[in-house]
């Protein structure tokens, strides 16, 4: 390879994204054509606005093929049928209807599954912290979460026991809006004591997976969804954490997204991982929920701060 | 002379949107003189070969701002910022947010070091057009539109009969410069907006064909000096890259400003 071809070069770029597109990323997803992994199938359909074309490309018709569709193609249409008239929503990540603000993550979850209702545009702020949370952390889990109520902020959080059930509760009693991002498929119901809690949260507010329906929880998939509420979320608060935690990982992706952090001091405290973090760009501390709160105040109104400079250079 | 409330706001906001995922470009020694490149040398292989042919028929500056982490797994986020701003079916506004902020900021902040450098102000902007989207449907006129500048006119680049050739080299016959911009630019310095720089070859047309034009000076102003994690020499320069992207340092010098 020569420096002058290294560029992205695209043989086929796409124009239109429809169900046979949709057919063939389910496809590549599932049958991992050459060993390729979920974000590499991501970044090459994007690259191509076309999950068929990639699909073409891995797959070069032979003499010997019919006209028959591929097995895979088959499954990948029957499965997209069986979703739409099940009681779940499935998105694409060049759908519409796809969050906006998680396409703009390097890392965005190609497929999305959700129950409740989707908002475009929706500014919502994380809350995450330890499952084996202290009193005085679920106390500041909730306030903070009433908090980004009473700004019109909406609640994620990871639906798991501890500060994240905490943060989701308050939200919901602050008549406010909640989106849970599972680490499991939608149909498991995971921990079992919060499955009244999904279900509300199904009815009331949004619940979004990016795992196949039945996916059972593992070791990757929890951070793999601390990886989306980054990206659904303009920022992320981090509660209360241990030095192992899922908040920690989330704080890291968050930074690399470019996205706010705030960290109170309980976890500046009690840990060694803020410390690489404290002199990144958009990491803040809290020394009180007071102090959370005004931070996330000053985040929200940075983007019509940019919104300003834009239009004032563009008027010149 | 912006003012300095004026000139720290844009510097932080740059900072908390995009320092976490760009750097800015190092000029001196081990980087090439034209396009930031690392290189052992003055410049880069294919700069050194484009001035070889060309000459002063090519930019008489190029100015990338940032540089692009390309071709790692996982994508890294500028890499994913410099293709979703203008992506052809689903594009993200907020990339293209982010990106037009740069583009303020370092013309803003750097247009006195750019007039310095190239020996006077720009008189008129463009940008490269993109063979297939030409005109001023795409999103890098969005962040043309952020150049600021007294007076400066706007034109726009048409394409040429030498678009389709396949190697990646600088031709003067890729754009040409519509007859009714000529007398606009003869004699003129213009500044030409693209997004990313990989081999320079189509922004370096854009520049040939200026010239051909009549315009006395051409600079070149780009987000991006795309990086090839593919690539040694690359890599290594990716791998070096931690300081975050900051506005105030000069993209022309690669330290303090041109005074």
């Amino acid at each position: 390879m020569t420096a002058s071809r290294d560029g992205p070069t695209l043989t086929h770029v796409g124009t239109a994204w429809n169900d046979a597109e949709r057919v063939a990323l389910v496809a590549l997803l599932r049958s991992r054509p050459h060993g390729l992994t979920w974000p590499q199938i991501t970044a090459e359909v994007d690259r191509r606005a076309s999950a068929s074309a990639l699909w073409d490309e891995l797959h070069p018709p032979t003499l010997l093929d019919g006209d028959a569709e591929a097995p895979e193609l088959a499954e990948a249409r029957a499965d997209i049928e069986a979703w739409r008239t099940a009681d779940l929503g499935f998105l694409t990540f060049l759908d519409d209807a796809y969050p906006a603000q998680l396409r703009e993550i390097h890392d965005l979850p190609p497929v999305l599954f959700h129950r409740g209702t989707l908002m475009s545009n929706e500014t919502g702020m994380s809350v995450v912290g330890s499952r084996a949370a202290t009193p005085r952390g679920l106390d500041v889990a909730r306030t903070i979460a009433s908090g980004l109520v009473d700004r019109g902020i909406s609640v994620i959080a990871g639906l798991a026991a501890g500060i994240d059930a905490a943060a989701h509760v308050a939200a919901l009693e602050a008549g406010g809006r909640t989106v849970a991002v599972l680490g499991t498929g939608l149909r498991r119901y995971y921990p079992a004591e919060n499955r009244g809690l999904q279900n509300r949260i199904a009815a009331e507010g949004l619940m979004l997976s990016q795992f196949w329906p039945d996916a059972p929880p593992t070791k990757h998939t929890f951070p793999m969804r601390n990886t989306v509420m980054s990206g659904y979320g303009r920022a992320t608060i981090v509660v209360e954490a241990g030095e192992h935690s899922g908040a920690r990982i989330q704080a890291r992706r968050a930074v690399a997204h470019g996205r706010p952090v705030i960290l109170t001091d309980l976890v500046v405290k009690a840990n060694k991982w803020p410390g690489e973090l404290l002199d990144r760009p958009g990491v803040y501390v809290a020394g009180s929920t007071a102090e959370a709160m005004s931070i996330v105040e000053s985040i929200s109104s940075g983007a019509a701060e940019v919104d300003a400079l834009l239009a004032a250079a563009a008027g010149r | 002379m912006i003012p300095d409330a004026l000139a720290k706001q844009l510097r932080q906001v740059a900072y908390n949107r995009v320092g976490a995922f760009f750097s800015n470009t190092e000029r001196g020694p081990g980087r090439c003189a034209v396009c930031t490149a690392p290189t052992l040398v003055e410049l880069c292989s294919q700069c050194a070969a484009q001035r070889a042919s060309y000459g002063t028929g090519l930019a008489d500056l190029v100015v990338p701002l940032a540089y692009v982490r390309g071709w790692m797994s996982p994508r890294h986020q500028s890499e994913h910022h410099v293709w979703r701003y203008k992506h052809p079916v689903q594009p993200s506004p907020g990339c293209l947010d982010d990106l037009r902020l740069m583009m303020l900021a370092g013309t803003l902040l750097h247009g006195d070091c750019i007039a310095r450098a190239v020996g006077l102000w720009w008189d008129v902007v463009t940008f490269v057009p993109s063979a297939t989207r030409p005109g001023t449907g795409h999103p890098v006129v969005e962040l043309a539109r952020q150049v600021g500048g007294t007076s400066t006119r706007r034109i726009l680049l048409d394409i040429g009969p030498g678009i389709h050739d396949e190697a990646r080299g600088p031709r003067p016959d890729r754009f040409v410069v519509p007859p009714e911009y000529v007398p606009v630019i003869r004699g003129q310095h213009v500044l030409a907006v693209d997004d990313t720089w990989v081999s320079g070859g189509k922004a370096q047309s854009a520049a040939l064909a200026l010239k051909v034009a009549g315009a006395a000076r051409v600079t070149i102003v780009c987000i991006g000096r795309w990086l090839s994690y593919r690539w040694d020499e690359h890599r290594a320069l990716i791998e070096s890259l931690t300081d975050p992207y900051d506005a105030m340092r000069c993209p022309v010098t690669g330290g303090a400003c041109l005074r």
